[in-house]
């Protein structure tokens, strides 16, 4: 028996109180009264004496006592706590793909849930958190024996990756010091420096604090933890990168990366198939453990293509690969006739691949035209806000995301300036910058304040203090307007090798902003970024599909979405698990396919079997000394609730009825 | 109540002097509700029947034919009648003998009836009530000029009293039947108003007791109750245990004073004057029950509805 709430024994004080106001209420006030003769029926009968009378009268101080008592004891919170043997245990299981590793015809996850099912006592109370990429708590906390069974019968892990320190962390919360933390993993070793860190953490030298008058106080207990190995080592083959895409039109092209992990093995066969044809087959020297690049070539298909490594090894999961067609986004580019040096442009454009020129600015994903003076897109101004008999940019281009303004010659060059903070985005960081060398380009900008008209830009000379590029702001949020710091008449980069890199860069900047999916084949564990027009111009729409219809996310093979967006898409998914997934508009399961994108294994981490290892534990340190966990007993809290409303009842009927 | 007063304080006062003076010289007293009691008497009247039997010839009118002064009709001579009364002018204008009818002339005679048991005085206001109801209806029965005799009943033959004030010269009789001897004393022969001030609380049986006041020509009954005989559960806690102690007798009850209590004592203490109020009315008494801690106009307004009084 155990008091929860001592302090409440202080409503033993309402005792006396009751007696003292009972015993002056009990004192009897004398009346006169003109006769008796009416009263008579009020006599109270004493059939059994004046010992009974008095038991009899008493019982409303009885059950008022009681119902004070009662109350004191519920206050103090009486318990007879049940299962005092009982002991709570976190169990953090690895919920890596890699647990899928057969040896000896078991998997690792076989195994742990055997030794599991095998050592769980049947009284004490267990939470069950995986440790993926994400943790997640399966069962518990405080679930009993058959329901931490029966969780762990229904797991099937399928993370791309096992984050036990964030796993932990979730456990601790979980945990008190009288608990046991059992990680069960089939690469102890690996586990143990996270269990190192995580208990050097919470060692009494790094946990105790040092009070004010310089004492150290007591440290905070923290849970101990205890690996558990279920794997095996083993040599493994897998396909640790593969993506598809079309060279030229008509064809179709896979490159895989093979490697062996383990020991030098046999040759191995990579096959693709399209259903279950095939369409060809390559061997993979893997004589040793580097990583082997095949080539696969096939007529264009636009149907997923299945990669399979042969023969089966330990680990199934990374001997396949699902590859679905190629993004095909073609950017359609329109220069201006009057640009000078136009051709230049339109050569550079030709050369990049994907892309095309059109005559029709209004149907041109990239717009190039000429900084006219006193347009209204010019510096400092709001694109078609300014002269309302001019188009604006939104209404002139409605297709385009992008849109460069270029200075003609060095009448307009008034207009150019040095960057000012966040308008600049010609820097080393920048998409635009990549792969770009501007030395040796003659750069005139400035010409009424710098001391010759053009400038040869130099390596010491920072591009973040000389823009190429300034962003102007924009009406529309997926229009973006460029004014280049550059006067076409008087520098010679057409003829520059940065050139051609800078169209390149401007034209797969824009097709990156082309409405959909950056990609359609991604490894575990990459972000995708969602550009989807419901997500592109949340401006305009709440909804996150144009039409008010909500956007939801599918894994193939679940019968619920994964996620729904009603308001916003986001921008970029991450924490994918591995598998088909499908992007649609609308809630069910047949709504149209908005995008869809495979993401397939290729981690180098999960595939490799070598540091798996098996681990028993010390039994005899997994239950805890001394403390033992207690539940509250709610059996007598209802109980004593129940026998104080009995009380207070009896209480006041008998003193309603005059006794 | 209504004026403040210690009842207790100017009872002696009241007795001391009602000792030395007669009721003329009793009006000078220093009598706390004297003033509102004759006020009261100013306002209110006694309703007298409608025909009383053998009253006096008095100064009050009464609706039969008599010989004041005060003209009533005429009728046509028959042998008996009173010769003097013959209207010989108009005899000797229509050659008719009519002889004149006069209104008659009475004395009302009143018999106020006190209660002289101890239970009257169980709490001092009771007492004090007892008194001004005596004052009262002794008074304005002097208003009508009529033939008033107050008598006090303790069990024994009935006192008579020179005024009500006198009640204050007996002490009150420990009897539990103050009207027991009523029905052999002067104060209930048969005629006039018979006026009985009492509390009712003794046994009897509601349907027989105007009987014990012989054959009055009207019975008028004021109960006078304290306030806890009127309703003990008014002001007291439920569930307090109360010593019953009878005024009138060594005896006592302890009752747990709750609700169901209270509620039965009511329903038998309604009853009671129900059925008493019953038995008044088929003889053409009225019945009013006063408390008293009600102020004196309030219990006059009660005895109005009640008919006991008249305006």
């Amino acid at each position: 028996m155990t008091l929860l709430y001592p302090w409440g024994l202080l409503g033993l004080l309402s005792l006396p109180v009751i007696l003292g106001l009972h015993f002056f209420r009990q004192q009897r006030q004398h009346r006169r009264v003109g006769g008796l003769h009416l009263w008579d029926f009020a006599r109270v009968a004493t059939p059994a004496g004046r010992r009974f009378e008095r038991l009899h009268r008493s019982l409303p101080l009885l059950f008022q006592l009681l119902a004070a008592l009662l109350l004191t004891l519920l206050l103090a919170g009486l318990d007879w706590p049940r299962q005092s043997t009982g002991q709570s245990y976190v169990v953090v299981l690895d919920d890596s793909i890699s647990m899928q590793a057969t040896s000896s015809g078991k998997s690792s996850a076989e195994r742990a849930q055997d030794a599991l099912a095998k050592w769980a006592p049947a009284a004490d109370s267990y939470t069950l958190i995986l440790a993926g990429r994400v943790p997640t708590v399966l069962v518990g906390p405080g679930a009993t024996r058959a329901q931490f069974l029966d969780a762990l019968s229904r797991w099937k892990p399928e993370s791309n990756a096992a984050d036990f320190q964030r796993a932990i962390n979730v456990a601790q919360k979980f945990a008190t010091s009288a608990m046991r933390v059992l990680l069960v993993t089939d690469a102890p070793n690996q586990a143990g420096q996270v269990v190192f860190s995580a208990e050097a953490a919470n060692s009494p030298a790094s946990s105790s604090s040092v009070s004010d008058d310089g004492k150290s106080t007591a440290p905070s207990a923290a849970p101990r933890i205890i690996p558990w190995g279920v794997g095996s080592p083993a040599n493994n083959n897998a396909i640790i990168f593969a993506d598809r895409f079309r060279p030229e039109p008509g064809s179709e092209r896979v490159i895989a990366t093979v490697q062996r992990f383990g020991q030098p093995g046999k040759p191995a066969r990579l096959e693709a198939f399209l259903g279950d044809t095939m369409l060809g087959s390559q061997e993979v020297n893997l004589a040793t453990t580097k990583p082997v690049t095949v080539q696969l070539n096939f007529k264009a298909i636009n149907q997923p293509i299945r990669l399979q490594l042969s023969p089966k090894d330990a680990l199934a999961a990374d001997n396949e690969a699902v590859l679905l067609p190629g993004l095909q986004k073609t950017v359609t580019a329109w220069v201006d006739p009057a640009l000078p040096h136009r051709e230049s442009f339109i050569r550079a454009i030709q050369a990049v691949p994907g892309c095309e020129l059109t005559e029709n600015p209004a149907a041109a994903d990239v717009v190039l035209t000429v900084d006219r003076p006193g347009s209204a897109a010019n510096f400092g101004g709001t694109a078609g806000a300014t002269e309302s008999s001019e188009p604006s940019s939104a209404e002139r281009y409605p297709r385009a995301n992008r849109i460069y303004r270029f200075t003609a010659d060095a009448a307009s060059s008034q207009s150019l300036r040095i960057a000012e903070g966040r308008d600049l985005v010609f820097g080393e960081e920048s998409r635009l910058a990549q792969n770009l060398s501007m030395e040796g380009v003659l750069w005139p900008f400035l010409s009424s304040t710098a001391p010759s008209p053009s400038l040869a830009l130099s390596a010491d000379i920072a591009y973040t203090s000389i823009p190429l590029l300034f962003q102007e702001q924009s009406a529309t949020r997926n229009q973006a307007t460029y004014k280049a710091n550059l006067v076409l008449a008087s520098t010679n980069i057409f003829r520059h090798p940065a050139w051609p890199v800078l169209m390149m860069n401007i034209m797969n900047d824009s097709r990156e902003n082309l409405p959909g999916i950056s990609r359609s084949n991604l490894r575990s564990g990459e972000n995708l970024l969602l550009n989807l027009p419901a997500a592109a111009d949340r401006l305009s729409s709440r909804s996150a599909s144009a039409d008010g219809t909500p956007l939801t996310l599918w894994h193939e093979g679940d019968s619920k979405p994964a996620q729904t967006w009603t308001e916003t898409a986001p921008t970029v998914l991450s924490g994918l698990r591995t598998g088909h997934w499908v992007i649609r508009r609308g809630g069910s399961e047949k709504s149209p396919v908005a995008a869809e994108f495979m993401v397939n294994l290729f981690s180098s981490t999960e595939s490799d079997l070598q540091p798996m290892s098996s681990q028993q534990p010390d039994f005899s340190e997994l239950r805890a000394d001394g403390s033992q966990q207690t539940r509250q007993n709610f059996l007598i809290f209802y109980a004593l609730l129940a026998a104080l409303c009995c009380c207070v009842i009896l209480a006041w009927k008998y003193e309603d009825a005059g006794h | 109540m209504g004026p403040t007063h210690s009842p207790a304080k100017f009872l002696p006062q009241i007795t001391a002097k009602a000792c030395e003076v007669n009721f003329l010289a009793s009006t000078h007293i220093d009598f706390p509700t004297r003033a509102a009691v004759e006020s009261l008497a100013q306002k209110y009247l006694l309703p007298l029947p409608r025909e009383m039997r053998s009253p006096r010839p008095g100064e009050l009118t009464g609706r039969r034919t008599g010989s004041s002064v005060e003209y009533q009709d005429r009728k046509d001579f028959s042998p008996g009648d009173d010769l003097r009364h013959v209207d010989w002018r108009g005899f000797a204008r229509s050659d008719r003998m009519t002889v004149k009818l006069y209104r008659e002339e009475i004395m009302p005679r009143f018999n106020i009836i006190i209660d002289g048991s101890a239970s009257m005085g169980v709490t001092p206001q009771k007492a004090v009530r007892r008194l001004e109801m005596a004052m009262l209806f002794w008074l304005m029965a002097r208003h009508l000029h009529g033939n008033v005799s107050t008598w006090l009943a303790n069990g024994s033959a009935p006192l008579r009293l020179e005024t009500p004030l006198d009640i204050a010269r007996h002490p009150d009789a420990e009897t539990d039947a103050p009207l027991a001897a009523m029905a052999a004393s002067p104060a209930t022969r048969p005629g006039g108003i018979s006026i009985v001030i009492s509390d009712l609380l003794f046994p009897f049986d509601p349907g027989r007791l105007p009987t014990l006041f012989g054959q009055p020509d009207q019975l008028l009954v004021v109960q006078v109750l304290s306030a806890f005989e009127a309703n003990p559960g008014e002001g007291l806690q439920a569930g307090a245990m109360l010593r019953l102690q009878n005024a009138e007798a060594p005896e006592h009850l302890d009752v747990r004073l709750n609700s169901a209590t209270v509620e039965q004592y009511l329903r038998r203490l309604r009853a009671l004057q129900s059925d008493l109020a019953d038995a008044l009315r088929r003889r053409g008494g009225a019945m009013a029950t006063i408390r008293d801690v009600d102020d004196l106009d309030s219990a006059c307004r009660i005895m109005h509805t009640a008919g006991v009084l008249a305006l």
